[in-house]
């Protein structure tokens, strides 16, 4: 399928933005490409974009109004697969128009550049595990640096003004054995966006797999 | 006064001056830190240790630097460093470091649990000897503590006091874990 390499060429671009090599270089670049990390209360990059596995393109700035839930997330790391079911049930509980959930595949190691459809891996799994997230492909990083996020899962809430309002992990059960005690940080979240509240858990540290990246060489 | 040794004076002074300026830290002669060469496990050792205790060994290193590594048996890029990280920590013992793991199949389990048996026996299949904290306990204390980001896997060198002198989240190599402790050592005091 010749669309999906021009897609992956076309990622980068449709950032419409310089790209952000430098928040790993000295700190030294010139200012016009020093782009500063996205902070909790803070409107995030509207311009950001990145092409679905449904074949469109996914811009931030088309879902004003909505609560956007953004899990970087991969096929293979274990502890993002662990979260599956808790956000299918999450997609299903919230109408499209209210909240919406994107799922991005980051990873350089989950995107087979050499196939004809270099997403294959990713599709492959999503119909095995039923993901009903928004899969999107974010080739090259370039989205996962702007977000500087760290692991898989790693969780981003915008409200319905795209202001970054959570970022963190999916919930404070990583052992998956505090039941009814455990802090639901994503669930919460929604629920308080929608309802016009202040969230309460804004920032909790992620836990997970290392986002593979691309070698970058130049800083 | 021999103009020659008063020029050769005011260069020192000068010298001095420099270092000075910059901190201690214009010392190119300054010999590493390290310390008598300790032994390496000669076979897979594992305990299983709560927050506490992990907290508590951790502030009090053996040796001027402790090198440790977060792994866990589901995490792939872990598990294919830790080969790498083995060889490390036989060189680096050699130069007085102390080595440690810690895998987090307790605290960060993934599907079925994974216990001190099944982690012996992952290590004993890859033929892979080292040394093993079960860390059973918070994973933000430990990552507080580790100052690490949360994303496995992650090596940090620590002072004796269990201070991280240097930190590296994601996989490395031979060259890549050396080079980190050389890092640590350039932070050392």
């Amino acid at each position: 399928m010749r669309t999906s390499s021009l897609l992956i060429a076309a990622a980068a671009l449709l950032i419409g933005a310089p790209t952000t090599w430098s928040q790993t270089a000295s700190g030294k670049a010139s200012s016009a490409q020093v782009q500063k990390p996205f902070e909790i209360g803070k409107p995030v990059d509207a311009r950001i974009a990145l092409p679905g596995l449904d074949g469109k393109t996914h811009r931030l700035a088309d879902l004003r109004g909505k609560v956007v839930v953004i899990d970087f997330w991969s096929i293979n790391c274990p502890v993002s697969q662990r979260y599956e079911d808790k956000l299918k049930k999450l997609v299903a509980k919230y109408p499209a128009k209210d909240v919406v959930f994107l799922a991005i595949a980051s990873n350089r190691t989950e995107i087979d550049t050499a196939a004809e459809d270099p997403y294959h891996q990713i599709r492959k799994y999503v119909k095995k595990q039923g993901v009903t997230m928004n899969v999107l492909v974010d080739a090259g990083n370039v989205v996962a640096d702007r977000f500087e996020a760290q692991t898989t899962p790693h969780v981003f809430i915008l409200d319905q003004k795209l202001n970054l309002a959570y970022e963190g992990s999916v919930d404070n059960d990583q052992r998956g054995q505090l039941g009814d005690e455990a802090i639901d940080f994503v669930g919460d979240a929604i629920e308080a966006l929608l309802a016009g509240k202040p969230v309460e858990h804004k920032k909790t540290r992620p836990f997970g797999c290392s986002i593979k990246r691309i070698k970058k060489t130049n800083g | 006064m021999h103009p020659l040794s008063k020029g050769a004076r005011r260069g020192l002074l000068a010298g001095l001056l420099i270092a000075t300026a910059t901190g201690c830290g214009n010392q190119p002669e300054r010999r590493p830190e390290t310390g008598p060469a300790r032994e390496y496990p000669a076979a897979i050792e594992i305990e299983t240790l709560d927050g506490e205790a992990t907290a508590a060994r951790l502030a009090e290193r053996p040796a001027p630097t402790t090198i440790v590594n977060l792994w866990a048996t589901w995490c792939p890029p872990c598990v294919a460093e830790l080969p790498d990280f083995e060889r490390a920590g036989r060189l680096l013992a050699a130069r007085g470091v102390d080595v440690l793991t810690l895998s987090m199949d307790v605290s960060l389990p993934s599907g079925e649990p994974v216990d001190a048996d099944g982690v012996r026996r992952f290590l004993t299949d890859r033929q892979l000897v080292l040394p093993v904290w079960l860390y059973d306990g918070d994973l933000n204390d430990l990552a507080d503590r580790l100052s690490w980001g949360g994303a496995l896997p992650y090596t940090a060198i620590l002072d004796q006091s269990g201070r991280v002198l240097a930190g590296h989240q994601g996989a490395m190599d031979l060259d890549g874990f050396l080079a980190l402790h050389e890092e640590a050592l350039t932070k050392k005091r």
